[in-house]
């Protein structure tokens, strides 16, 4: 396994307009990897937080926007109305600033890569405001923490969005597990772990939905 | 002794235009008013509007948006959802019967019949704003929800801007057989589809478009009484006319029904004034060189002949390109950054805390 977080890798190289810089050695240890264990498989995550970036704490000039397929009943009156398309347009630079190492991993080896799908957003604001960093604990009080709505179509939006930028690396992309969401479409209570991650229950969740795929995608061939 | 002797050089043709350097050309004379930096002014009208609006805030002075673009939304991609096109998102006017009734829908006191067009993949075009965003809006939902927020948006700018600079562009227009509505461009071409038992052609004369300017004024005085208005004259020519004659001649009609009217109204209001970037612009002096090789698009030589009259006679206070105040948009978008940034870090420290976790298959985390 390759941890992109490993403090091995430099994390301060910070981004070069919307894209993240990424320490060299990744990528070259993930060839490394890759020649040592010639693995039958991949799973991929990578990413994952950046609709958080805008759920986490309102924005100062709060808003929101509208998934094509939902009626109009959620909208929130104080938030400024942004269109779905321009979200979108803006989302994707904003997510392919990050994914876009994806293409450089998928020439490294012929074998199956899953991109594991990030986990639903945590429903209840106050469980976010209470996983909030001390530092801007301050500034997330003054502010808020997003309407529930606005954070499941930010997590909605940014998982069509990996789905698309998976495809155009050819690989292929697992939606989360349906069990794992709730009527809301928010994580199930049983599987979460702070306000952003789920817990190791999910875990072997997604990892039995990743072999299924897998295990399918063989017998296909 | 004649009555021609004592007036002053403006009124010759020979000292003020043909014997004037072309770019030293000023037809402007003088200004009915002033602007100050501090007004607030708000603009709408034809395709020649969006030079204005856009060179507005470079000279100084202060462009009024009400429907401004979020500054979290930056992408270069902004630029095709007009936003700051005009004060508000409402697109080219091109004609006065438009202006007013989008005035009067904005208020709630007409509602067309005809009031989206739907599209493939549910989908939905605004038939008032057909080129408003790239592919229309994406749902019914929010078509109908921006449409609130630009109601509003079209309020607030009325009732708070100190002047509004309209720029007449058109006299032909489809309506609708049913109620009257006006389109800005004939149903079928950008949206929705023509069909001729409910759409009709007109093209208005000198006194319904007096009318509707008149009729537009008062709307706005009665809800504003300090606004001031500005009126020009779009000199872009009629790409194309279903009258009839030939797009040259539509055109000599179009524009001269709409100078008519503009003198008209100008007379008739202390409070309105009709700046020249008509003539200024196709004027013999000009020898057509302030036209792209289309002849239709205005070249930026031209824009800026326009505007170095606006800043001369118009503005209150010598004003200096760019300004020395940093624009609000600009500060938006610092106070957009820090806090992207802001709850960049809050997710990056909680991943911090999850990458100290053991690294084992099971306990990896799930993003």
């Amino acid at each position: 396994m390759i941890n992109f977080l490993s403090p091995r890798y430099d994390q301060t190289l910070g981004y070069d307009g919307p894209r993240r810089r990424y320490d060299p050695r990744i990528l070259a240890d993930v060839a490394d990897a890759i020649t040592r264990s010639s693995p039958d498989f991949m799973l991929i995550t990578l990413g994952g937080s950046e609709h958080f970036y805008h759920g986490a704490v309102n924005n100062p000039r709060p808003f929101q926007f509208i998934l094509p397929d939902e009626p109009m009943s959620d909208c929130h009156p104080g938030a400024e109305l942004v269109p779905y398309d321009l979200a979108r347009e803006q989302f994707r630079v904003d997510l392919s600033g990050v994914l876009y190492i994806l293409p450089q991993i998928r020439v490294l080896t012929p074998a199956p890569m899953l991109y594991l799908s990030p986990p639903p957003p945590v429903g209840p604001s106050h469980l976010i405001a209470a996983h909030m960093p001390p530092m801007w604990r301050t500034e997330a009080q003054m502010l808020g923490v997003p309407e529930p709505p606005l954070r499941y179509r930010l997590w909605q939006l940014f998982t069509d969005l990996a789905d698309e930028l998976c495809r155009d690396a050819d690989i292929d992309f697992l939606p989360v597990p349906p069990l794992s969401i709730d009527k809301g479409g928010f994580l199930e209570e049983r599987y979460r772990k702070d306000s952003l991650h789920a817990n190791e229950e999910y875990g072997q969740l997604v990892l039995s939905e990743a072999l299924k795929r897998v295990r399918a995608q063989r017998k296909q061939r | 002794m004649h009555p021609y002797e004592t007036l002053p050089s403006h009124c010759f043709w020979r000292r003020s235009v043909a014997a004037v350097a072309p770019e030293q050309v000023d037809p402007v004379v003088s200004a009915k008013f002033t602007v100050s930096p501090l007004d607030r002014i708000a603009t709408a009208g034809s395709c020649f509007a969006q030079h204005i609006a856009r060179h507005l805030t470079s000279c100084g002075f202060n462009y009024y948006l009400t429907e401004p673009p979020h500054p979290t939304f930056r992408t270069p991609a902004i630029a095709r959802y007009n936003y700051g096109t005009f004060t508000a998102r409402y697109g080219n006017i091109y004609t006065v019967r438009q202006m007013l009734q989008l005035l009067k829908r904005a208020y709630g006191l007409f509602s067309p019949s005809e009031d989206i067009w739907h599209a493939d993949g549910g989908r939905c075009i605004d038939p008032f704003r057909p080129q408003i965003q790239p592919k229309g809006f994406a749902s019914e939902a929010e078509y109908r929800a921006d449409r609130l927020r630009h109601f509003m948006a079209v309020r607030q700018a009325i009732e708070n801007l100190d002047v509004l600079i309209f720029t007449l562009g058109l006299t032909e227009a489809w309506v609708s057989r049913i109620d009257g509505a006006v389109f800005p461009i004939s149903p079928g071409v950008s949206g929705g589809s023509f069909d001729e038992q409910r759409h009709e052609f007109v093209n208005f004369g000198v006194d319904a478009v007096s009318r509707d300017l008149a009729e537009t004024i008062d709307f706005v005085l009665e809800r504003n009484t300090k606004a001031r208005f500005i009126l020009t004259v779009s000199p872009v020519p009629l790409i194309a006319t279903y009258t009839g004659h030939s797009a040259l001649v539509a055109t000599t009609y179009s524009k001269s029904v709409l100078r008519v009217a503009a003198d008209e109204i100008e007379r008739r209001y202390n409070c309105v004034a009709y700046f020249p970037s008509y003539e200024i612009i196709v004027g013999n002096h000009a020898r057509g060189r302030y036209f792209a090789d289309d002849l239709r698009s205005v070249t930026d030589e031209g824009v800026e002949h326009v505007m170095r009259l606006f800043m001369r006679h118009y503005g209150a206070q010598p004003t200096t390109p760019g300004g020395s105040a940093v624009p609000r948009q600009d500060l938006d978008l610092q106070k957009a950054e820090r806090h992207t940034d802001m709850v960049r870090q809050i997710a990056a420290v909680i991943c911090d805390e999850e990458s100290l976790d053991p690294l084992g298959l099971t306990e990896q985390k799930s993003h």
